[in-house]
């Protein structure tokens, strides 16, 4: 008795065709989109000036008033409404010590949790980059640290992975 | 006899297989590639000639808006059009070609943004759209080479400002 063989059927072949043309279409809008720089922005705002009525409650806390004086050689940290000297920041291998800086923006932060914003002085010879480091410094804290949970002004605990950032340049009239 | 040779050569066709497996492979790294590279930033910028931005970790999108390009020698750029070089020896602390350009930047827009305030429909994109440019219409994006002084900075700042532009968003290259 003879077994009959079955023929294989051939295998079946998918029609890609259309996913093609998706692809080459979705790839022709991606690279008249595509922006090979990655840019970012950091946000500042010209200070405005607001007019306060003595009627007006005053605050419960100090305000912080946080300067950074950065000059070519240091950066000067500077609290309270008199402009009190509150730390002197270093260079550390030709750079500003930015880690030490953001540690005492850390411990400002834990104090006072409500504080959003930072005036930066610099001097008119530091470069633009530089301006840039500090700013990142004092606006978020560093992806090792561990996030701050620290009162507010309401006495509610708040966690945040923000320090300062609202950036104010105080030269600017 | 030619008869004969296409007919020779007609029994010899198959239907043709290419094998596209090799294609598909660069299209789908190209798509990942793209993907990956994509955002949705509506600011379109051409970095101009001796601009080298400085890196930052800031990873907030950039938006359209007036800009103003310094590079490495002091050239000004305003939406990648020249309009002159800074002059150190100045001590004013407005920089004069600036505020004109801004100056005149402005009136451009508060012209579209009347127009558009006439001529808008009810159709949501429209008032998106001129939602956006009400937005936008005090911010100026600075572009500068990482290497300028903070004096160049301040100036185009406070000339900025003067001129109607007091939201300063300073562009940056991502490092993260």
């Amino acid at each position: 008795m003879k077994r009959k063989i079955k023929k294989k059927a051939a295998p079946c072949k998918p029609n890609v065709i259309p996913i093609l043309d998706a692809v080459f279409i979705f790839i022709f809008f991606l690279l008249m989109s595509a922006q090979f720089l990655e840019i970012y922005e950091i946000g500042s705002d010209a200070p405005a000036v607001k007019t306060v009525s003595e009627d007006q409650p005053k605050d419960k806390k100090p305000p912080l008033n946080l300067t950074l004086v950065v000059n070519k050689e240091e950066i000067v940290m500077k609290t309270g409404l008199d402009g009190n000297i509150h730390k002197t920041i270093g260079m550390k291998d030709g750079n500003y010590n930015l880690d030490e800086l953001a540690q005492e923006l850390v411990t400002l932060k834990k104090g006072h949790a409500s504080e959003t914003s930072v005036i930066i002085r610099p001097d008119s010879k530091v470069e633009y980059k530089k301006i840039v480091y500090i700013m990142d410094t004092c606006r978020e804290l560093p992806s090792a640290t561990p996030s701050i949970i620290a009162k507010n002004d309401k006495g509610e605990s708040v966690e945040t992975r923000t320090l300062f950032e609202q950036i104010i340049f105080e030269t600017l009239i | 006899m030619r008869n004969k040779r296409f007919k020779v050569r007609r029994s010899g066709d198959k239907e043709l297989d290419v094998d596209i497996t090799s294609l598909l492979d660069i299209l789908v790294i190209l798509l990942v590639f793209l993907l990956k590279s994509y955002n949705a930033s509506d600011l379109k910028l051409e970095v101009a000639k001796n601009i080298e931005l400085p890196t930052s970790k800031s990873s907030q999108l950039g938006n359209m808006a007036v800009i103003v390009q310094v590079s490495g020698e002091k050239d000004i750029w305003i939406n990648n059009r020249k309009i002159g070089r800074y002059l150190a020896s100045t001590d004013d602390e407005k920089i004069e070609i600036l505020y004109s350009a801004l100056e005149e930047e402005g009136k451009k827009q508060d012209e579209v943004i009347k127009d558009l305030e006439t001529t808008v429909s009810s159709a949501t994109s429209d008032k998106g759209a001129l939602a956006t440019r009400k937005a936008n219409r005090k911010r100026v994006n600075i572009v500068m080479d990482q290497a300028v002084p903070y004096e160049v900075l301040r100036k185009v700042m406070h000339t900025s400002a003067l001129a109607g532009f007091p939201e300063f968003k300073f562009i940056v290259q991502g490092n993260f």
